[in-house]
């Protein structure tokens, strides 16, 4: 029962999560299609060549050694960027946040040390620990990772970081030609940028600290709510939802509960002095 | 200011003439000036007000974990006894020895108000003893939304020089963003300057070369263009010859134009791939540089933003390497620059969009016409404050669509300036707008780098903030809804409360109340003080409520409870003081 019970947390869990890469692929794969259908230099070029293409447009790396020619294509690409660009970012950025709480459970697990509140926090990962990933990411790409700049080379790590960066001059390109290749080089895209996100959320907030941005309304304070970090508007606009109310209605009756506590306090004086005066 | 906190502490008490040391808990509550504290004597979190069930053994487990304080406070054994109320009051008093294994204080918020956490120890009367304090930890909510975290001294000069106070906190709100921007600016000029320095020779050297490689190779030749000139005669001599012999034979004339054909274009790979040259290069017969300060300093400013046209793209080993760590602190801080440009952005249109405001308004005014009038009651302390009907508070919030608007509108705009400065047609603009504010930069669209290079990097720049705050909200936060599908908020007791502008968790509230109550009183007197909340507070529970759902109720019940809407024009709208209310029960 027990079991079954933490099975069923872990599905719950997992499915918004599955829901989300799901849409992900199925729309590219739409995607792919209608590009094939309307863009007759990106239908001569293999499925997969245009899945890769798409995957380079909406995490904005942009190349440029693939991209739409005709009008059709190219207003259908800024369609597909205004749904796409959000879903990648939401989907790597959850890749990335639960790698970080990964990381802190097995250090917990590793060692004696207590890592509750980091995970609780969101505690970005040290930044020894990026540098490491990153490290061991370019050492793979080194090996077997096939680009159009010179092999074994600077070129290996600039074009890597170019990539993971999503700045893509598109000098040094990935050479896609077969199906494994592309494979192995979207694995690769992929996770390099969920590292560059990590990489970036660390030193985001390193600069946080130097430049002490407090966040200046009330609704902006972030709470911890169920494990989870979200702003005082957010929790307001989703309590407001369950409750079929709008945000200020629910405000009003938290304001309400104040008023309930000064209620009874002033009771309870009273009906002390009633006491004492008995 | 008024604040208001947890603060854990150790006190140094004599108790029997011996040293006691411990750690206790208390709420305190600063208002003008003066810190009340109050011992949490003890924490119970209980959900009566919101009429849920005491949660099952597991939910309190995970909630311990999630918040250790309450682990402090009972462990799971306590928990486990069930409806022990007596015994929650037994062990929930908050006095531990030390050497009671005491978890370290986790204050959630610690990580957002790190500044506020204090460490000095003070005197302070705890109920009329004085005892010595040292502040382990504090969790501090600001009283009011605007003074964030300002020093009493600071409140103190408030009340002395209100203006001068005004003008010193806009400066301390807006210096900070000033100087950041400065820097990501020198920043960016400091990194064009190190690319240029590393570029430009190099593609000089490149050059010269050539001329000095063409001069060697060729007897005639100066300059690869001039060989590919001289092709061009050569070409031309060969045509004018078969036309002077009057030759009509096709074939002898494609064989010719073929021959000088491939050479031509051997020529011009051979020119763009080593050498650099363009075709408008080759067309105007002159040399001009890729690596110019102005487009060393576009070539910056689209590796930090990501965009990456890939023209022009460093070349030698040195500028890669550069580019890499330039890119790898320049990146973070634009982001950071651009967020807090977007944010500024959201701030001000937040004030300055009256007219989505007056759009709200006038939605309001028509709806209500097709409805009864429906005025919410005003009470007359409200109303000599001046608060009247017509005030309005719905909440102005930008909606996404609204900002999805802007984003389609700042991007035509982009597609009419971008067609006046550059041989392009609308669309083709609006493309390049697009590509270039998502940071896709395909690069194949370019912008001209002349005197209007600049005009356009402002373009993109606050281009980018505004796709940020539409990805922010479009995005981000409507696909985050995805996690709350079919999630409910299961206990209440870990919902947010705004008590007097301060925000907390209900559960600390309903604890804090019920440490008011029950401060000094027997456990016996507890039970019936507690028996007293659960039957009597309810009345109390104002008439909005109804038409409110519970967290758990399902919707059918929720049907019953929109008959007694008619009762919310009852409570005053501001205060929510419900005289009316209790005059209908007189």
């Amino acid at each position: 029962m027990q079991k079954k019970s933490s099975m069923q947390k872990f599905l719950a869990r997992i499915a918004p999560q599955a829901i989300i890469v799901f849409t992900l692929t199925a729309f590219m794969i739409i995607g792919a299609v209608v590009f094939q259908k309307i863009d007759p230099v990106l239908a001569e070029q293999s499925f997969y060549e245009v899945i890769f293409f798409e995957f380079i447009t909406i995490s904005t790396i942009g190349y440029g050694n693939q991209y739409p020619q005709t009008t059709k294509s190219r207003l259908f690409s800024i369609f597909f960027s205004i749904i796409g660009i959000p879903l990648l970012v939401v989907t790597l950025g959850n890749f990335g946040k639960y790698l970080t709480k990964f990381y802190w459970k097995a250090k917990g697990c590793l060692s004696s040390q207590k890592t509750d509140s980091e995970l609780v926090n969101d505690k970005d990962m040290p930044g020894f620990v990026i540098a490491l990933l990153y490290f061991l990411t370019f050492a793979i790409g080194f090996l077997f990772i096939p680009h159009s700049g010179e092999a074994y080379s600077i070129d290996d790590c600039y074009f890597s970081f170019i990539s993971f960066a999503t700045v893509g001059f598109g000098d040094k390109v990935p050479e896609i030609d077969t199906f494994e290749r592309f494979s192995k080089v979207t694995t690769y895209l992929l996770w390099g940028t969920i590292l560059n996100i990590m990489l970036i959320s660390y030193m985001n907030s390193w600069f946080n600290t130097i430049f002490a941005r407090q966040p200046y309304r009330g609704r902006d304070v972030e709470v911890l709510i169920g494990g989870q970090c979200i702003t005082v508007s957010e929790i307001t606009s989703l309590v407001a939802q369950q409750f079929h109310a709008s945000p200020h209605q629910v405000r009003s009756i938290l304001h309400d509960i104040d008023y309930i506590m000064d209620e009874m306090q002033t009771q309870e004086s009273d009906e002390n002095s009633e006491v004492l005066v008995q | 200011m008024e604040f208001f906190g947890i603060a854990k502490f150790f006190i140094n008490e004599k108790v029997g003439g011996k040293d006691r040391v411990s750690l206790d808990k208390a709420s305190y509550h600063n208002n003008n000036g003066s810190i009340s504290m109050r011992r949490d004597d003890m924490e119970i979190y209980e959900d009566l007000l919101f009429g849920i069930e005491v949660a099952e053994e597991e939910e309190i487990r995970v909630l311990g974990r999630k918040l250790r304080t309450r682990e402090a406070l009972f462990g799971e054994e306590v928990t486990r006894a069930g409806l022990g109320r007596a015994e929650y009051y037994e062990d929930s008093h908050m006095i531990h020895s030390c050497d009671k294994k005491e978890p370290e204080f986790v204050c959630p918020y610690a990580h957002l108000h790190g500044k506020n956490l204090r460490k000095k120890p003070a005197k302070i009367f705890i109920e009329n003893e004085e005892v010595e304090i040292e502040l382990i930890s504090e969790l501090m909510v600001s009283g009011h939304e605007d003074i964030d975290d300002e020093s009493d001294d600071e409140t103190k000069d408030e009340d002395e020089e209100e203006e001068e106070t005004g003008i010193r906190k806009f400066a301390k709100l807006v210096l900070p963003h000033v100087a950041l921007v400065l820097l990501t600016c020198t920043y960016t000029v400091i990194g064009a300057l190190i690319f240029y320095s590393v570029e430009q020779p190099h593609e000089q050297m490149m050059k010269e070369q050539q001329i000095i490689f063409v001069a060697q190779k060729l007897i005639k030749g100066i300059f690869q263009l001039k060989l590919i000139y001289t092709r061009q005669n050569e070409f031309v001599d060969d045509l004018i010859r078969l036309a002077a012999g009057n030759e009509t034979k096709r074939y002898e004339w494609e064989t010719l134009a073929e021959r000088h054909m491939h050479n031509m274009s051997d020529q011009l790979f051979v020119a763009f791939e080593k050498y650099f040259l363009t075709s408008n290069e080759v067309k105007k017969n002159a040399a001009t540089e890729t690596w110019t300060f102005s487009s060393s300093i576009f070539f910056a400013v689209t590796v930090v933003t990501t965009i990456g046209y890939g023209n022009p793209v460093p070349v030698t080993n040195i500028g890669r390497i550069w580019c890499i760590l330039f890119s790898l602190l320049g990146i973070p801080l634009t982001l950071v620059t651009i967020v807090m440009i977007a944010d500024l952005g959201k701030f001000l249109s937040e004030h300055l969009v009256w007219l989505y405001g007056n759009y709200l308004k006038l939605k309001y005014l028509i709806l209500s016409r097709h409805r009864k009038e429906r005025r919410e009651h005003v009470c007359e302390h409200c109303h000599s404050h001046g608060m009247g009907h017509d005030m309005n508070i719905e909440e102005k919030r930008i909606t996404a669509f609204l900002v999805l608007a802007i984003l389609i509108v700042y991007t035509a705009f982009g597609g009419v300036l971008m067609s006046k400065l550059e041989p392009w047609s609308f669309f083709t603009s609006f493309y390049w707008s697009f590509i270039t504010m998502t940071t896709v930069g395909f690069g194949d669209l370019m912008p001209r780098r002349d005197g209007y290079m600049y005009i356009i990097l402002l373009y993109i720049i606050l281009g980018l903030a505004i796709t940020t705050m539409c990805i922010d909200l479009v995005g981000v936060q409507y696909i985050r809804k995805i996690h709350y599908f079919g999630r409910k908020i299961q206990d209440a007791r870990s919902a947010l409360a705004v008590v007097g502008g301060k925000v907390v968790l209900v559960s600390e509230l309903y604890a804090n109340l019920m440490q008011k109550r029950a401060r000094n009183m027997s456990r016996e007197a507890f039970i019936v003080e507690n028996l007293y909340v659960s039957k009597h507070i309810i009345p109390f529970i104002p008439t909005d409520i109804r038409c409110i759902r519970y967290i758990d109720q399902t919707a059918d019940a929720a049907t019953i409870s929109t008959s007694s809407s008619a009762m919310d024009m009852q409570s005053c709208r501001f205060c929510h003081s419900r005289y009316s209310l209790n005059r209908a029960f007189k």
